[in-house]
């Protein structure tokens, strides 16, 4: 056995020296070479999978941002004062989420786009925008064609993000004529990316916050908006219009009704125990006209040591349910540096410019203040003093103003 | 509330003053890799001359520059592209301004091939077609029968756009392409590989050989250099900026004044790009 043993680890013994003498130092590096070549082979194989893999998440961009506010109203009164009627909500002070956004925008190349985009705010979420569009260029032209859910191609303050926006919440005028500023539809655009763009587009018309038609349209006819902006630098201007018709729901006819009861239990129903409601005529529901015109103008002005001035103004004319209606406002910015930034906005809104309804018109006065803790945050503290004008003038404050100030402490985180 | 108002507004005076005593601080440049090296050296050079002077360069792409002079991150950004209509207006949105553009150098964006490549020249269509993966053999070009492999640069790149939108004409680049974080990788990717091509500034080109490109078929092809390009033979050249918010005013002032001046201008040469002036 120990022969046997012996005899084995001699021939080991040999093998190995045999095996040392055959690899002479340069097939030992050529060996080593080939094992790092076949590795290196191994590491670009896994970085090509790895770069595929990255070029299509270069595709996905997401974005969004979060409102935190606090808000303090002049007219709160604790709720203790409604007693057990809790819908009375009498305390309008407090801490809510006014906007939560979440957006996600897939481009696979240049030629097209999809997106979509929620809001999750006090205790709902919603769909904002979803919408896919196509662009084509020809030379310096650029066409743009959008088709789904997104902003009204109207005006300034609408394609104005609430996220850059100064003040807490868009002018009287835009939130009542255009309510979530966005609808469905489709718009093309047409664009000589510095200095013009022509927005064409036809729409529902009854925006996404109608509380009727949530989703559709009760009429057969679409509205058509339209706008041309110009730019030339320091000053953008632009005029949009918005043409369509507005459909008011009719009502069925109510027979006259009379009700009797012995309130006070002598056996005879008194001449004041009877009670009769009169018989109501059928109302046809209607269709009517709406007409809206807009005019806007953005000033910028690099003459401070501060920062950037910027001068906005836009006016707003419509026709709703035979209604005439006005509104424009003028917002001042100030950039303090790169840290802070100032506004002050006049914001007036008359739902009714007919010569009866001169005392209805509001005008708002508005202060605010930014902080920019970093690149992502913005801290905002705003003011509003509304008024209500007496004959629809600026300079002449309604004596029974209401007591209805309000005061906005903001939080923005935007990525 | 009058109360109330009148805080802000106090708080509003009290912050700019505040503002206006702590304005001096470190100067920070970001953006386009091409010209890192050429921001650096402005600001080792200016900061040896004005030895209360800091500046940071940075880089991570012309798009990423841009970024960071809209979100108020960095006071300079380099491009080796003009800003877009699009990232204007969010100047406008959030600083009110239109921003200030300034030229600083010239550049040629040059096409690089490994030197061991037997080709020595391109058209701009032929550029094209090997870009947006029409033509995929070297043979179809007159080089040996071996499969073309692309790089490029990222999306947030002044390098990428420029060359996507002057040679390219805005189609989109083959999805093959390897997307490389700067020109000294691309310069790198080359030097090693045989079947090869790249493009980037013409600053970097050690190790690998220029490709000589032609405007069309019937022209000759020219490599970028500085005579090429200041007599317009060389088709891909471009201008580099700096773009600023505002009007410059105090160090950041005398900092362009020293990019504009002659000591300035003869940096570029240095660096391999092309003086403005």
């Amino acid at each position: 056995m120990k022969t046997k043993i012996t005899a084995i680890l001699i021939l080991l013994l040999l093998t190995g020296l045999n095996l040392t003498w055959a690899q002479t130092p340069e097939d030992s590096l050529k060996n080593a070479l080939q094992e790092l070549k076949d590795r290196l082979d191994g590491v670009s194989e896994n970085m090509a999978t790895l770069n595929s893999d990255v070029f299509i998440l270069k595709w996905v961009k997401i974005s969004g941002y979060i409102q935190a506010r606090y808000e303090y109203n002049d007219s709160s009164q604790n709720g203790v004062a409604g007693g057990y009627d809790v819908s009375k909500n009498l305390n309008a002070n407090n801490f809510y989420i006014r906007r939560g956004r979440i957006k996600f925008t897939v481009q696979p190349g240049s030629s097209s786009k999809y997106v979509i985009y929620f809001d999750a705010s006090k205790n709902t979420v919603s769909l904002k925008e979803a919408y896919v569009e196509l662009y084509k260029n020809i030379g310096k032209h650029n066409l743009t064609l959008t088709f789904g859910q997104f902003n009204y191609p109207f005006g300034y303050e609408i394609e104005y993000s609430s996220s850059k926006r100064d003040f807490p919440e868009r002018s009287l005028a835009e939130n009542n004529l255009f309510k979530g500023e966005r609808d469905r539809g489709v718009n093309l655009t047409w664009a000589l990316p510095k200095y013009l763009q022509f927005n064409a587009g036809l729409f529902q018309g009854y925006g996404i916050e109608d509380k009727n038609f949530t989703w559709f349209d009760p009429t057969k006819a679409k509205d058509v908006i339209g706008r041309a902006k110009v730019k030339l630098g320091m000053v953008d201007f632009g005029f949009s219009g918005n043409w369509g018709k507005t459909y008011f729901p009719g009502s069925a006819a109510v027979s006259g009704v009379t009700t009797w009861y012995d309130a006070n239990g002598n056996g005879v129903i008194d001449p004041g125990e009877i009670k009769t409601t009169a018989p109501k005529a059928a109302v046809p529901a209607v269709e009517k006209d709406k007409i809206r015109y807009g005019a806007d103008a953005q000033v910028y002005l690099d003459f401070l040591p501060l920062g950037g001035t910027g001068f906005r103004g836009e006016y707003y004319q419509a026709k709703d349910n035979d209604k005439d209606e006005r509104g424009w406002y003028f917002w001042v910015s100030q950039n303090i540096y790169t840290k802070f930034g100032s506004a002050v906005r006049y914001d007036y809104w008359d739902p009714n410019t007919a010569e009866d309804k001169k005392d209805d018109a509001t005008g708002t006065l508005s202060l605010a203040l930014h902080y920019f803790w970093d690149s992502y945050v913005r801290v905002t503290a705003a003011y509003d003093i509304p008024h209500q004008l007496k004959d629809n003038s600026i300079f002449s404050k309604y004596s029974g103003d209401r007591k209805d100030n309000r005061f906005t402490l903001q939080f923005q985180f935007m990525f | 509330m009058k109360k109330l108002i009148a805080v802000l507004g106090i708080l509003i005076l009290s912050v700019t003053a505040c503002l206006a005593v702590f304005a001096g601080k470190a100067i920070t440049i970001k953006g386009s890799d091409t010209m890192v090296i050429l921001g650096q050296r402005w600001a080792e050079i200016y900061m040896n001359q004005n030895p209360g002077a800091v500046i940071q360069v940075t880089g991570g792409g012309s798009g990423v520059g841009i970024a960071a002079l809209i979100n108020g991150s960095t006071d300079i950004c380099e491009a080796s592209r003009p800003i877009k209509p699009s990232e204007v207006d969010k100047l406008k949105e959030r600083f009110n301004t239109t921003g200030v553009e300034i030229p600083v150098a010239r550049d040629g964006l040059a096409v690089y091939l490994n030197e061991e490549n037997k080709i020595t020249e391109l058209t701009l269509d032929q550029l094209k077609g090997i870009y947006t993966g029409k033509i995929t053999n070297w043979k179809e070009l007159g080089g040996e029968d071996a499969k073309i492999v692309l790089y490029g640069r990222e999306n947030s790149s002044g390098t990428y756009v420029y060359f996507k939108d002057n040679v390219l004409k805005g189609a989109d680049f083959a999805p093959q392409t390897q997307t490389l974080p700067g020109t000294a990788a691309i310069v790198n990717a080359m030097a090693k590989d045989k079947y090869g091509i790249g493009y980037g500034g013409a600053a970097y080109a050690k190790g690998v050989k220029y490709c000589k490109v032609k405007k069309d078929v019937q022209t000759p092809g020219y490599e970028p250099t500085l005579e090429n390009i200041k007599n317009g033979k060389y088709p891909i050249s471009r201008y580099l900026y700096w773009y600023l918010r505002n009007k410059p005013t105090g160090e950041i002032k005398k900092l362009v004044d020293f990019v504009l001046s002659e000591q300035g201008q003869q940096i570029i040469s240095k660096v391999g790009y092309f003086p403005v002036k």
